[in-house]
């Protein structure tokens, strides 16, 4: 059991609430990591805002950066009319990128190894991506599926093809950032359960250990580097999907 | 990360005459900064261009290949939802499926910057 490389998914009920039509809404562990992802987020910025000098304090310039950071990708991507969804970006990629750093805690959950926590950050954002659409344009918003300079005859096809590209959006979002998350924690638990069954060899066993110890070190780096990226891919296709939806001109 | 590297030497070759007077250094400096930032404005495709050259490509890297899944996905289970509704099980899968991969491939190249986007057409004609 403590080598399964599965285990560190289960799901457990921490505290159980109530039944309602056979689902289950106990508080369960992955709920537990979602609230201190959210907690953490909260008194970190707290932290950084609460004593603002003209000069930062180490915890202020944290605070700044990050905001700068989003700041400037939500410029980028949508111009200064899409700071109205500065918020919103700013949510979602905080929140992704402390449930990813949180797991990388031993013995912490890591709540976006679940496809079911990213698929519904997902399919919200496309949601949203349509109502802001259609609020904005109307049913010119369809004109989305429906390129134009096309001759009629393949325009259903070029139509069926453009509105699958659309659907996929949401899936190529959720199953980006689980599959990266779910995998690397994966691999890391196999490289670094090679040390132990190894090192139960004896004196050649432990020389052996060396090399996946190596490879475990390295892997726990680049978890680092993937935690971040996958939260920033994440956030930026957010911008670009927003944008899709704030901007037609280009 | 190599840029942050290539970005250090530049900085220790800027600091080397020293004895260049704050004014010159400043002026130095606000010329670097609007280099910055002009060289941020050219952006260009759908990423960002404030990350490291590194965190960039593996961006893309990771960006491509779900893309392409992803799209060949939602077909086959288009097609095989189709079928399961109107009980013509092969033919929608099989139609979808071959959709799927061409949205696929339309994803991927859109991704990398090689067709406009979608969005780009709504104001084609009014």
């Amino acid at each position: 059991m403590a080598n399964d490389p599965l285990h560190q998914f289960q799901i457990k009920p921490i505290i159980d609430l109530f039944n309602v039509g056979g689902m289950d809404f106990s508080f369960t562990n992955s709920s537990l990591f979602m609230v201190a992802a959210a907690g953490t987020v909260s008194a970190i910025l707290f932290a950084a805002s609460r004593s603002a000098s003209l000069v930062p304090s180490r915890i202020q310039s944290i605070g700044e950066l990050w905001y700068e950071f989003v700041a400037n990708m939500v410029r980028q991507v949508m111009g200064s009319e899409g700071m109205k969804f500065f918020p919103f970006v700013f949510t979602v990629f905080s929140f992704v990128l402390m449930s990813n750093l949180l797991g990388m805690f031993p013995y912490f959950f890591t709540v976006t190894s679940h496809v079911v926590v990213t698929a519904a950050l997902a399919v919200f954002i496309i949601a949203m991506v349509v109502v802001v659409g259609l609020a904005k344009h109307g049913l010119h918003f369809f004109k989305l599926f429906v390129p134009s300079g096309v001759p009629i005859a393949i325009l259903p096809f070029i139509s069926l093809i453009e509105v699958i590209s659309f659907l996929s959006r949401p899936v190529s979002l959720a199953l980006r950032l689980f599959g990266n998350m779910m995998a690397g924690h994966i691999v890391l638990k196999v490289f670094t359960g090679f040390v132990v069954s190894l090192g139960a060899l004896g004196i050649g066993g432990i020389i052996g250990a060396l090399f996946p110890l190596a490879m475990g070190v390295a892997l726990t780096g680049f978890e680092f580097l993937v935690a971040f990226l996958q939260a920033f891919v994440f956030a930026i296709l957010t911008c670009v999907y927003l944008n899709d939806a704030l901007h037609p001109g280009h | 990360m190599a840029d942050k590297g290539k970005q250090d030497n530049g900085e220790k070759t800027g600091a080397e005459p020293g004895i260049a007077g704050p004014d010159k250094r400043f002026s130095e400096i606000s010329a670097r900064i609007a280099a910055e930032r002009r060289q941020a404005e050219t952006f260009q495709g759908e990423t960002g261009r404030r990350t490291s050259s590194l965190g960039k490509t593996w961006g893309s890297a990771f960006r491509l290949g779900s893309e392409f899944v992803a799209a060949v996905l939602v077909g086959g289970g288009l097609g095989y939802l189709i079928d399961r509704l109107l009980g013509t099980l092969p033919f929608g899968l099989i139609i979808l499926l071959l959709a799927g991969f061409a949205a696929g491939i339309l994803n991927m190249a859109r991704a990398a910057g090689r067709v406009p986007k979608a969005g780009d057409r709504m104001n084609d004609e009014p």
